[in-house]
């Protein structure tokens, strides 16, 4: 038995250019996810009603949801494509690009803000030196536990995407950079680093723009807490502002 | 619109600090004058004579205005300026993203802006009106605003968004500040404020009805 499954695509050539929708039909096969439908349409890239047109651009990397490349909206809510299984969705599927960052091409966006955010708060642990540093601080296993869950961020977007602080009035750096500032706070060496992070997400567009909606955590995909994290780094910062105003 | 933000961007240095005020003044000293005027007010459920005589016992403090002023008037003004200004940078997603903690996050900015319609024309017509006219807030000044059906509607409505923007600002408060950390104890804090929305807006909506006898 073949059924054929309709998807609706937002397409836009370049990033001035105005978006549009366009519908595409492709045969269904078990198991069969978004990449593989948008491959299949790659391989013919003719609409529904008949009309040839230009291959539907995507970002794709690891597809098993731990690269995070191709977040997109799917049927209006973010999520990664690779996971997403064509059986589980309602039909027309509706495919568009993450409406928080900037367009490069149909479904591929430019997310480097985030990278630009993660250089902002020193997301890394400083290590090198003119002599060798030896072996680092250990870390406990309780740490590691939670330390492990940050870690595994993919940077894909998720959190912001669904966050009602992040928008074009706004830029807030968002959940997964204050989660970040967490774990690095937390690790030995880079707690040494501790206050230039602090006195980074304690800058505008930084933690005090979440106003708890907590979208970020219903929303990742890797289940990060980060509810919780940026309580947390609530509490560092706000001692932090108690310190600088008491030693000001 | 956009001019006022960009003099706000100036600012950037000390935002962190503003929001956190902001948090701050809505708990103390905001949430404490509301619930000392709830307290006050609730007289009015023992009668006309026990409610005149607490509100000519607040007119006999000294020093009242100057109180008012620092404890509420400049207090309130940041409050709801800053508080009109965050909403305007928010954007509502409760279609996509039907969540319990959006659903509050939404309700906060509209109980917000519902509250804050309401404080202006409370505060008009039963402290600036009647101080210019030199008439005495009574019992029945009171009950002569709430008979008026469209008053007593939006009085109704006032009080209800004030005490769920408060309740739920305690919340916000704790997780603002780094107080509630933990999912469960989040969780926790949030059906507290929720009963406390439900005890404040009972409360509230009691007293209005005293006057109505």
């Amino acid at each position: 038995m073949t059924t054929r499954v309709t998807l609706s695509i937002r397409r836009q050539l370049s990033p001035q250019e105005k978006p549009s929708w366009e519908e595409f039909e492709v045969e269904k096969r078990p198991r069969m996810n978004i990449i593989s439908a948008l491959m299949e349409i790659q391989r013919n890239p003719v609409t529904k009603n008949g009309r040839r047109t230009s291959p539907v651009a995507w970002d794709c990397s690891c597809l098993e949801e731990v690269c995070g490349a191709c977040s997109m909206l799917i049927n209006g809510r973010v999520r990664q494509a690779c996971t997403a299984f064509v059986d589980d969705l309602d039909h027309p599927v509706r495919l568009a690009p993450l409406s928080k960052f900037p367009v490069i091409r149909d479904l591929i966006v430019d997310r480097s803000v985030m990278f630009e955010n993660l250089k902002r708060v020193k997301a890394w642990i400083p290590i090198e030196g003119t002599y060798n540093l030896g072996p680092g601080p250990r870390v406990s296993p309780e740490v590691q536990k939670w330390a492990y869950e940050l870690s595994r961020c993919m940077t894909c977007g998720c959190c912001l995407e669904a966050c009602p602080q992040v928008n074009s009035r706004r830029s807030f750096m968002g959940a997964a950079i204050i989660a970040q500032v967490r774990l690095f706070n937390a690790h030995p060496t880079g707690a040494m680093n501790k206050d230039d992070r602090l006195e980074a997400i304690s800058a505008a567009g930084g933690i005090s723009e979440c106003a708890n909606a907590q979208n970020c955590q219903r929303v990742c995909p890797k289940n990060l807490p980060l509810a919780e994290s940026i309580a947390i780094m609530n509490r560092q910062s706000t001692f932090y502002l108690l310190k600088k105003i008491f030693h000001f | 619109m956009e001019a006022y933000i960009a003099s706000v961007e100036r600012w950037q240095v000390a935002e962190f600090l503003l929001k956190k005020l902001h948090s701050l003044s809505g708990i103390f000293p905001l949430g404490f004058f509301l619930l000392e005027h709830l307290f006050i007010n609730a007289k009015a459920t023992r009668g006309a004579a026990l409610y005149n005589g607490a509100v000519q016992s607040i007119a006999n403090i000294p020093y009242l205005l100057m109180f008012e002023i620092v404890f509420v008037a400049l207090p309130l003004a940041y409050h709801a300026a800053y508080g009109l200004l965050i909403t305007y940078r928010g954007q509502v997603n409760l279609y996509r993203y039907n969540y319990y903690y959006n659903w509050t996050y939404c309700l906060q900015r509209l109980s917000g802006a519902i509250a804050f319609i309401f404080v202006v024309y409370h505060v008009y017509s039963f402290r600036v009106a009647p101080a210019m006219e030199g008439q005495r807030v009574t019992f029945d000044l009171v009950r002569d605003q709430v008979t008026n059906p469209y008053y007593l509607a939006f009085t109704l409505a006032g009080t209800i968004a004030v005490s769920f923007h408060f309740s739920m600002g305690i919340w916000n408060f704790l997780i603002g500040w780094g107080i509630a950390i933990g999912p469960r104890i989040q969780r926790v804090a949030a059906v507290a404020c929720m009963a406390s929305f439900i005890v404040l807006s009972g409360l509230g909506i009691n007293i209005i009805y005293a006057f109505l006898g």
